[in-house]
């Protein structure tokens, strides 16, 4: 067995969010973000009603709030560098915009993802339009990125097996040696699927069937999300 | 078993390695409707090529007819519509993020329609006793379960030929009888490549032995995979619970 994904490990919850149309919540999201980023840096105000918009979602969606709020954390180190760096010839309101919006951006990537299993999501993305090219790359991505971690770690068991507790710069002609013989399998593996494709008739574009239904519950949460969007914009232009 | 029309037609079979390596050499090979045929060798010795120019996967030179169609270039869909692979590792077949989706890969590049497809899949994972199975990620399947799902992304196309590499590398005893009654249920011609020599003598109704890039015996399991100092000389070995009943 191998390690279970991170991306998607809560999608199993059944719960009003995760029900939702994958389709639905990608727009209301984008238009989440896209307002959060839109809105002037000294609207303090605003800014509060997002975070709690955002997390009156997140308390639908039923997701843990620890898991939540840790995963949000990981976009702090690359805001936290640029808003330092405008500190220095720029007012406060700047570094708090950048923390803000980017927090509150992921917050609601996290929310998207954590509430839809990724081959859902992918297929939402495909029917709004993302090019099949980019979502198939994605897909094969989510497919393989465990198995080759697995590989990762089966070879990297083997170099320490026989490295005699040897570490360091010694072990460096080591690691090049195995990113090599990794990009080789990854190379190799990439043919044999390729065969397989062919062998079950594949012509140059895959096809999946997809099926979204947008239902009444899609329709409300999609009006009381954008209604409460548009009053926080609202407040603030006035 | 009615061999009026054989399923399969191999006439003077070779095939070269772009570097010149020879993988296959003067093979001439009949394989009836509905009979099953165990490929046995040594590694290296041109059972993979074999099983892969069966679907039109590489092109060796000689005629090879499937159901009495020669292979070429413009009805290689028809090809691989009739001759089902399924691949020793399958890691590499099941490329698709979801169970439903891997199944399901085939019958939409042959343009079924929705409810269709989604009848196709259904079967084809009951066959391999995977019911229910749609919802589930690949990458979260044993290694067992991984197998079975790859033979029913292969089912799920109705082939009428279904080749196979290696069925039973690598699964636990439980799994490996688990395929095996599978396989034996299933009514397709089968093209089957393995070391494993008691799976060879359950399955066969004919055993082929490619020793060295050549066709070098060729008859039902009784008389082939009970004469062991040919075996020996092949590489190989008896099965075991023959040995063990001598």
């Amino acid at each position: 067995m191998m390690q279970s994904p991170s991306v998607d490990q809560f999608s199993y919850l059944d719960t009003t969010v995760s029900r939702l149309d994958p389709r639905v919540k990608t727009m209301c999201f984008l238009a989440f973000i896209l307002c959060v980023v839109l809105t002037p840096p000294d609207r303090y105000a605003a800014f509060f009603l997002y975070v709690v918009l955002i997390f009156s979602v997140v308390f639908l969606s039923e997701l843990p709030l620890l898991f939540v709020l840790k995963r949000s954390l990981i976009i702090i180190p690359f805001a936290l560098m640029i808003g330092l760096f405008n500190l220095f010839f720029r007012p406060f309101s700047v570094f708090f915009n950048i923390l803000a919006k980017s927090w509150l951006s992921v917050l609601a990537l996290i929310v998207l993802s954590g509430t839809t299993d990724f081959p859902t999501l992918l297929k939402a993305l495909e029917s709004l339009g993302v090019p099949k090219l980019l979502t198939t790359i994605l897909s094969f991505m989510y497919r393989y990125i465990f198995t080759l971690i697995d590989q990762v770690a089966k070879l990297e068991r083997a170099r320490v097996a026989r490295s005699y507790g040897r570490r360091g710069w010694s072990q460096m002609r080591a690691a090049g040696n195995i990113l090599g013989s990794l990009f080789i399998n990854t190379f190799e593996r990439g043919e044999r699927i390729y065969q397989a494709m062919l062998a079950r008739g594949y012509h140059g574009h895959a096809h999946t069937p997809r099926r979204f239904v947008l239902t009444r519950t899609d329709a409300t949460f999609a009006a009381y999300f954008t209604a409460a969007l548009a009053a926080i914009v609202w407040q603030a232009i006035q | 078993m009615s061999r009026a029309l054989p399923a399969i037609e191999l006439i003077d079979v070779g095939f070269a390695y772009p570097d010149g390596r020879i993988a296959l050499r003067g093979i001439n090979l009949t394989v009836g409707e509905g009979e099953t045929l165990v490929i046995v060798g040594p590694n290296g010795a041109g059972k993979s090529t074999l099983l892969l120019a069966l679907n039109g996967l590489n092109a060796p030179r000689g005629t090879l007819k499937i159901a009495g169609s020669i292979v070429a270039d413009d009805n290689l869909a028809e090809i691989r519509r009739a001759v089902g692979v399924v691949f020793q590792d399958p890691d590499d077949q099941l490329f698709m993020p979801t169970v439903f989706d891997d199944v399901a890969f085939g019958p939409l590049n042959m343009g079924l329609d929705e409810h269709e497809i989604r009848h196709a899949v259904e079967d084809a994972l009951g066959l391999v006793g995977l019911a229910g199975f749609q919802g589930r990620l690949s990458h979260h399947l044993s290694f067992g379960e991984k197998k079975l799902v790859s033979m029913a992304s292969v089912l799920a196309m109705n082939p009428k030929v279904l080749v196979m590499d290696e069925p039973t590398a690598n699964l636990d005893p439980r799994a490996r009888r688990h395929l095996l009654s599978i396989l034996k249920e299933l009514p397709q011609t089968k093209v089957i490549s393995t070391h494993d020599m008691n799976a060879a003598y359950v399955l066969a109704d004919r055993v082929a032995v490619i020793y060295q890039s050549e066709l070098v015996a060729i008859g039902p399991p009784s008389a082939i995979l009970t004469d062991e100092p040919r075996l020996l000389e092949y590489g190989l070995e008896m099965p075991t619970n023959l040995e063990r009943g001598k």
